[in-house]
Protein backbone atom coordinates (compact mmCIF):
# COMPACT_ATOMS: atom_id res chain seq x y z
CA UNK A 1 0.00 0.00 0.00
CA UNK A 2 1.30 3.25 -1.16
CA UNK A 3 1.43 6.79 0.93
CA UNK A 4 -1.33 7.96 -1.13
CA UNK A 5 -3.98 5.23 -0.66
CA UNK A 6 -3.23 4.75 2.55
CA UNK A 7 -3.61 8.34 3.92
CA UNK A 8 -7.05 8.41 1.32
CA UNK A 9 -7.94 4.94 3.48
CA UNK A 10 -7.12 7.05 6.67
CA UNK A 11 -9.20 9.94 5.36
CA UNK A 12 -12.39 7.79 4.53
CA UNK A 13 -12.37 5.81 7.74
CA UNK A 14 -12.51 9.50 9.48
CA UNK A 15 -15.68 10.15 7.10
CA UNK A 16 -17.37 7.46 7.82
CA UNK A 17 -16.83 8.38 11.35
CA UNK A 18 -17.98 11.89 10.83
CA UNK A 19 -21.05 10.87 8.79
CA UNK A 20 -21.77 8.42 11.82
CA UNK A 21 -21.46 11.04 14.80
CA UNK A 22 -23.92 13.54 12.54
CA UNK A 23 -26.39 10.61 11.77
CA UNK A 24 -26.69 10.33 15.37
CA UNK A 25 -26.54 13.45 16.54
CA UNK A 26 -29.47 14.51 13.88
CA UNK A 27 -31.28 10.94 15.11
CA UNK A 28 -30.91 12.68 18.94
CA UNK A 29 -32.95 15.77 17.93
CA UNK A 30 -35.41 14.63 15.90
CA UNK A 31 -35.91 10.65 16.51
CA UNK A 32 -34.97 10.38 20.43
CA UNK A 33 -37.75 13.08 21.79
CA UNK A 34 -40.22 10.70 20.44
CA UNK A 35 -38.62 7.21 21.97
CA UNK A 36 -38.22 9.09 25.04
CA UNK A 37 -41.95 9.71 24.82
CA UNK A 38 -42.16 5.80 25.54
CA UNK A 39 -40.44 6.43 28.71
CA UNK A 40 -42.33 8.97 30.27
CA UNK A 41 -45.57 7.40 29.79
CA UNK A 42 -44.03 4.25 30.85
CA UNK A 43 -43.29 5.63 34.48
CA UNK A 44 -46.65 7.70 34.46
CA UNK A 45 -48.40 5.01 33.53
CA UNK A 46 -46.93 2.46 35.94
CA UNK A 47 -46.98 4.94 38.81
CA UNK A 48 -50.40 6.29 38.13
CA UNK A 49 -52.31 2.70 37.55
CA UNK A 50 -50.14 1.91 40.69
CA UNK A 51 -51.93 4.20 42.64
CA UNK A 52 -55.14 3.70 41.34
CA UNK A 53 -54.22 -0.03 41.75
CA UNK A 54 -53.28 0.72 45.71
CA UNK A 55 -56.28 3.10 46.76
CA UNK A 56 -58.69 2.86 49.14
CA UNK A 57 -62.17 1.84 48.04
CA UNK A 58 -61.01 1.16 44.19
CA UNK A 59 -57.55 -0.42 44.54
CA UNK A 60 -56.54 -4.19 45.00
CA UNK A 61 -53.52 -3.99 46.50
CA UNK A 62 -53.04 -6.16 49.66
CA UNK A 63 -49.76 -4.31 50.66
CA UNK A 64 -50.08 -1.06 50.58
CA UNK A 65 -53.61 1.49 50.90
CA UNK A 66 -53.19 5.12 50.18
CA UNK A 67 -56.45 6.97 50.21
CA UNK A 68 -58.77 7.56 46.88
CA UNK A 69 -57.98 11.40 46.73
CA UNK A 70 -54.79 11.03 46.93
CA UNK A 71 -54.52 8.40 44.64
CA UNK A 72 -56.77 10.16 41.58
CA UNK A 73 -54.58 13.61 42.27
CA UNK A 74 -51.31 10.83 41.56
CA UNK A 75 -52.82 9.24 38.68
CA UNK A 76 -54.02 12.95 36.80
CA UNK A 77 -50.70 15.10 38.11
CA UNK A 78 -48.74 12.33 36.49
CA UNK A 79 -51.47 12.13 32.64
CA UNK A 80 -50.99 15.97 33.07
CA UNK A 81 -47.37 16.36 32.66
CA UNK A 82 -46.67 13.51 30.32
CA UNK A 83 -49.37 15.36 28.27
CA UNK A 84 -47.31 18.78 28.51
CA UNK A 85 -44.31 16.88 27.92
CA UNK A 86 -45.57 15.60 24.63
CA UNK A 87 -47.21 18.80 23.18
CA UNK A 88 -43.78 20.46 24.23
CA UNK A 89 -41.84 17.54 22.11
CA UNK A 90 -44.16 18.23 19.27
CA UNK A 91 -43.78 21.76 18.85
CA UNK A 92 -39.93 21.67 19.54
CA UNK A 93 -39.59 18.87 16.71
CA UNK A 94 -41.73 21.47 14.30
CA UNK A 95 -39.36 24.12 14.93
CA UNK A 96 -37.39 25.24 12.38
CA UNK A 97 -38.87 22.60 9.85
CA UNK A 98 -41.58 23.33 7.01
CA UNK A 99 -42.68 20.55 4.44
CA UNK A 100 -44.31 17.28 3.92
CA UNK A 101 -42.88 16.25 7.20
CA UNK A 102 -43.55 18.69 9.32
CA UNK A 103 -47.69 18.99 7.87
CA UNK A 104 -47.76 15.09 8.89
CA UNK A 105 -46.10 15.27 11.66
CA UNK A 106 -48.95 17.68 12.97
CA UNK A 107 -52.19 16.53 12.05
CA UNK A 108 -50.83 13.16 13.88
CA UNK A 109 -50.10 15.13 17.06
CA UNK A 110 -53.76 16.91 16.56
CA UNK A 111 -55.09 13.33 15.56
CA UNK A 112 -54.15 12.36 19.65
CA UNK A 113 -55.39 15.75 20.46
CA UNK A 114 -58.47 14.75 19.01
CA UNK A 115 -58.73 11.62 19.75
CA UNK A 116 -57.90 11.78 23.69
CA UNK A 117 -60.43 15.15 23.95
CA UNK A 118 -62.78 13.20 21.83
CA UNK A 119 -62.98 10.10 24.22
CA UNK A 120 -63.22 12.30 27.43
CA UNK A 121 -66.43 14.09 26.22
CA UNK A 122 -67.92 10.85 24.63
CA UNK A 123 -67.40 8.85 28.29
CA UNK A 124 -68.79 11.92 29.98
CA UNK A 125 -71.86 12.00 28.21
CA UNK A 126 -72.36 8.04 28.91
CA UNK A 127 -71.49 9.24 32.21
CA UNK A 128 -74.12 12.23 32.33
CA UNK A 129 -76.82 8.79 30.88
CA UNK A 130 -76.38 7.06 34.07
CA UNK A 131 -73.38 5.06 33.57
CA UNK A 132 -72.85 2.87 36.84
CA UNK A 133 -69.77 3.89 38.72
CA UNK A 134 -68.15 0.89 38.82
CA UNK A 135 -68.15 0.57 34.59
CA UNK A 136 -66.79 3.75 34.95
CA UNK A 137 -64.20 3.00 36.61
CA UNK A 138 -63.19 0.17 33.70
CA UNK A 139 -64.36 1.93 30.59
CA UNK A 140 -62.21 4.90 31.28
CA UNK A 141 -58.61 3.45 31.04
CA UNK A 142 -60.13 0.51 28.36
CA UNK A 143 -60.79 3.60 25.90
CA UNK A 144 -57.74 5.39 26.59
CA UNK A 145 -55.52 2.83 26.53
CA UNK A 146 -57.63 1.62 23.40
CA UNK A 147 -57.07 4.61 21.39
CA UNK A 148 -53.61 4.69 22.20
CA UNK A 149 -53.09 1.36 20.91
CA UNK A 150 -55.07 2.66 17.41
CA UNK A 151 -53.01 5.43 17.64
CA UNK A 152 -49.57 3.75 17.62
CA UNK A 153 -51.07 1.39 14.71
CA UNK A 154 -51.47 4.75 13.00
CA UNK A 155 -48.29 5.59 13.49
CA UNK A 156 -46.49 2.33 13.09
CA UNK A 157 -48.42 2.49 9.15
CA UNK A 158 -47.59 5.96 8.38
CA UNK A 159 -43.66 5.25 9.50
CA UNK A 160 -43.19 1.89 8.76
CA UNK A 161 -42.36 1.17 12.26
CA UNK A 162 -42.92 -2.82 12.77
CA UNK A 163 -42.24 -1.86 16.55
CA UNK A 164 -44.53 0.87 16.68
CA UNK A 165 -47.18 -1.41 15.25
CA UNK A 166 -46.77 -4.27 17.03
CA UNK A 167 -47.17 -1.93 20.56
CA UNK A 168 -50.45 -0.50 19.18
CA UNK A 169 -51.37 -4.04 18.29
CA UNK A 170 -50.72 -5.42 22.30
CA UNK A 171 -51.95 -2.06 23.80
CA UNK A 172 -55.46 -2.88 22.26
CA UNK A 173 -55.25 -6.55 23.10
CA UNK A 174 -54.13 -4.91 26.91
CA UNK A 175 -57.09 -2.78 27.04
CA UNK A 176 -59.58 -5.75 25.67
CA UNK A 177 -58.19 -7.98 28.32
CA UNK A 178 -57.61 -5.54 31.54
CA UNK A 179 -61.59 -5.14 30.50
CA UNK A 180 -62.55 -8.46 30.39
CA UNK A 181 -60.35 -9.92 33.69
CA UNK A 182 -62.36 -6.21 35.62
CA UNK A 183 -61.62 -4.27 38.77
CA UNK A 184 -59.60 -4.19 40.79
CA UNK A 185 -56.98 -6.09 38.76
CA UNK A 186 -57.62 -4.41 35.77
CA UNK A 187 -55.62 -1.40 37.27
CA UNK A 188 -52.43 -3.80 37.94
CA UNK A 189 -52.49 -4.96 34.38
CA UNK A 190 -52.57 -1.64 32.94
CA UNK A 191 -49.74 -0.58 35.50
CA UNK A 192 -47.17 -3.64 34.41
CA UNK A 193 -47.91 -4.90 30.84
CA UNK A 194 -48.83 -1.41 29.24
CA UNK A 195 -45.57 0.59 30.87
CA UNK A 196 -43.61 -2.77 30.30
CA UNK A 197 -44.46 -2.76 26.40
CA UNK A 198 -43.92 0.64 26.04
CA UNK A 199 -40.23 0.31 27.33
CA UNK A 200 -40.04 -2.72 25.47
CA UNK A 201 -40.80 -0.62 22.14
CA UNK A 202 -38.95 2.10 22.72
CA UNK A 203 -35.63 0.04 23.97
CA UNK A 204 -36.62 -1.57 20.13
CA UNK A 205 -36.88 1.39 18.46
CA UNK A 206 -33.73 2.96 19.83
CA UNK A 207 -31.76 -0.13 18.75
CA UNK A 208 -33.19 0.03 15.18
CA UNK A 209 -32.69 3.48 15.41
CA UNK A 210 -28.54 2.80 15.85
CA UNK A 211 -28.48 -0.20 13.58
CA UNK A 212 -30.01 2.18 10.64
CA UNK A 213 -27.43 3.73 10.67
CA UNK A 214 -24.59 3.02 7.96
CA UNK B 1 -6.45 6.93 -4.62
CA UNK B 2 -10.53 6.94 -4.72
CA UNK B 3 -12.88 8.82 -7.24
CA UNK B 4 -15.73 10.29 -4.10
CA UNK B 5 -17.41 13.13 -4.68
CA UNK B 6 -15.02 16.38 -3.71
CA UNK B 7 -18.20 18.43 -3.65
CA UNK B 8 -19.21 15.85 -0.49
CA UNK B 9 -15.69 14.68 0.46
CA UNK B 10 -14.96 17.56 3.48
CA UNK B 11 -16.45 17.22 7.11
CA UNK B 12 -18.37 20.24 6.94
CA UNK B 13 -19.85 19.66 3.96
CA UNK B 14 -20.37 15.68 4.75
CA UNK B 15 -22.16 16.32 7.94
CA UNK B 16 -24.29 19.09 6.06
CA UNK B 17 -25.39 16.44 3.53
CA UNK B 18 -25.92 13.86 5.93
CA UNK B 19 -28.37 16.08 8.57
CA UNK B 20 -30.27 17.16 5.21
CA UNK B 21 -31.09 13.90 3.99
CA UNK B 22 -31.18 12.01 7.55
CA UNK B 23 -33.42 14.98 8.90
CA UNK B 24 -35.49 16.24 5.58
CA UNK B 25 -37.11 12.69 4.50
CA UNK B 26 -39.68 14.21 2.64
CA UNK B 27 -38.93 15.72 -0.75
CA UNK B 28 -40.38 18.82 0.02
CA UNK B 29 -39.11 19.73 3.40
CA UNK B 30 -36.68 22.08 4.20
CA UNK B 31 -35.23 23.84 7.40
CA UNK B 32 -34.29 27.34 8.38
CA UNK B 33 -30.64 28.33 8.36
CA UNK B 34 -30.47 28.86 12.08
CA UNK B 35 -31.94 25.40 12.70
CA UNK B 36 -29.78 24.03 10.71
CA UNK B 37 -26.74 26.00 12.16
CA UNK B 38 -27.61 25.10 15.69
CA UNK B 39 -27.92 21.21 14.81
CA UNK B 40 -24.47 21.08 12.77
CA UNK B 41 -22.60 23.74 15.82
CA UNK B 42 -21.17 25.75 12.63
CA UNK B 43 -20.59 29.47 12.81
CA UNK B 44 -23.16 31.34 10.61
CA UNK B 45 -20.00 32.53 8.24
CA UNK B 46 -18.91 28.66 7.59
CA UNK B 47 -22.47 27.51 7.38
CA UNK B 48 -23.11 29.97 4.76
CA UNK B 49 -19.74 29.24 2.48
CA UNK B 50 -19.81 25.69 2.43
CA UNK B 51 -23.90 25.56 1.39
CA UNK B 52 -23.19 27.94 -0.92
CA UNK B 53 -20.56 25.25 -2.73
CA UNK B 54 -23.67 22.47 -2.28
CA UNK B 55 -26.31 24.98 -3.79
CA UNK B 56 -23.60 25.38 -6.73
CA UNK B 57 -23.28 21.75 -7.48
CA UNK B 58 -27.38 21.34 -7.22
CA UNK B 59 -27.25 19.50 -3.73
CA UNK B 60 -29.26 22.06 -2.06
CA UNK B 61 -31.74 24.58 -2.78
CA UNK B 62 -31.87 27.90 -0.60
CA UNK B 63 -34.78 29.92 0.02
CA UNK B 64 -35.28 33.30 1.18
CA UNK B 65 -38.50 34.09 2.79
CA UNK B 66 -40.25 36.59 5.47
CA UNK B 67 -41.16 35.12 8.31
CA UNK B 68 -42.88 37.94 11.06
CA UNK B 69 -41.16 40.57 8.82
CA UNK B 70 -37.61 38.59 9.43
CA UNK B 71 -35.77 37.63 6.38
CA UNK B 72 -35.63 33.73 6.90
CA UNK B 73 -33.44 31.08 4.59
CA UNK B 74 -34.74 27.82 4.01
CA UNK B 75 -32.53 24.93 2.99
CA UNK B 76 -33.40 21.70 0.76
CA UNK B 77 -31.93 19.04 0.07
CA UNK B 78 -32.70 18.48 -3.72
CA UNK B 79 -33.29 15.15 -5.64
CA UNK B 80 -29.98 15.16 -7.31
CA UNK B 81 -27.86 16.18 -3.81
CA UNK B 82 -29.73 13.11 -1.95
CA UNK B 83 -28.87 11.05 -4.99
CA UNK B 84 -25.06 12.24 -4.79
CA UNK B 85 -25.04 11.85 -1.17
CA UNK B 86 -26.51 7.95 -1.29
CA UNK B 87 -23.71 7.16 -4.07
CA UNK B 88 -20.59 9.06 -2.10
CA UNK B 89 -22.08 6.74 0.98
CA UNK B 90 -22.33 3.50 -0.42
CA UNK B 91 -18.43 4.32 -2.38
CA UNK B 92 -17.16 4.90 1.45
CA UNK B 93 -18.68 2.19 2.45
CA UNK B 94 -17.45 -0.05 0.00
CA UNK B 95 -14.00 2.05 0.08
CA UNK B 96 -13.93 0.35 3.75
CA UNK B 97 -15.48 -2.97 3.12
CA UNK B 98 -18.73 -1.97 5.06
CA UNK B 99 -21.79 -2.78 4.81
CA UNK B 100 -25.22 -0.90 5.41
Amino acid sequence: MDDTTRDDHVDSADMLRIMREQQRATQRRFLDPFINLLFVWSAAWFVGFSALWSADDIGGNPWLRIPLPAAWAVFGALIVAAIAWSATVGVRAASGIRGASQVSGALYGWSWTITMVGASLLLTALQRMGLPADVVLVIYPAVFVFLVGVQYLAGGTMERSIAQYVLGLVLVVTAITATFAGPPVHFLIYALVAPALMTAAGIVLRITARRGAP
Amino acid sequence: MSDLDPVIHAPARLRIMTTLDEGLPAADDEITFPALQKLLGMTAGNLTTHLAKLEAAGYIGLTKTFTARKPTTYIAITPTGRTAFHAYRRELLDLLGGTT
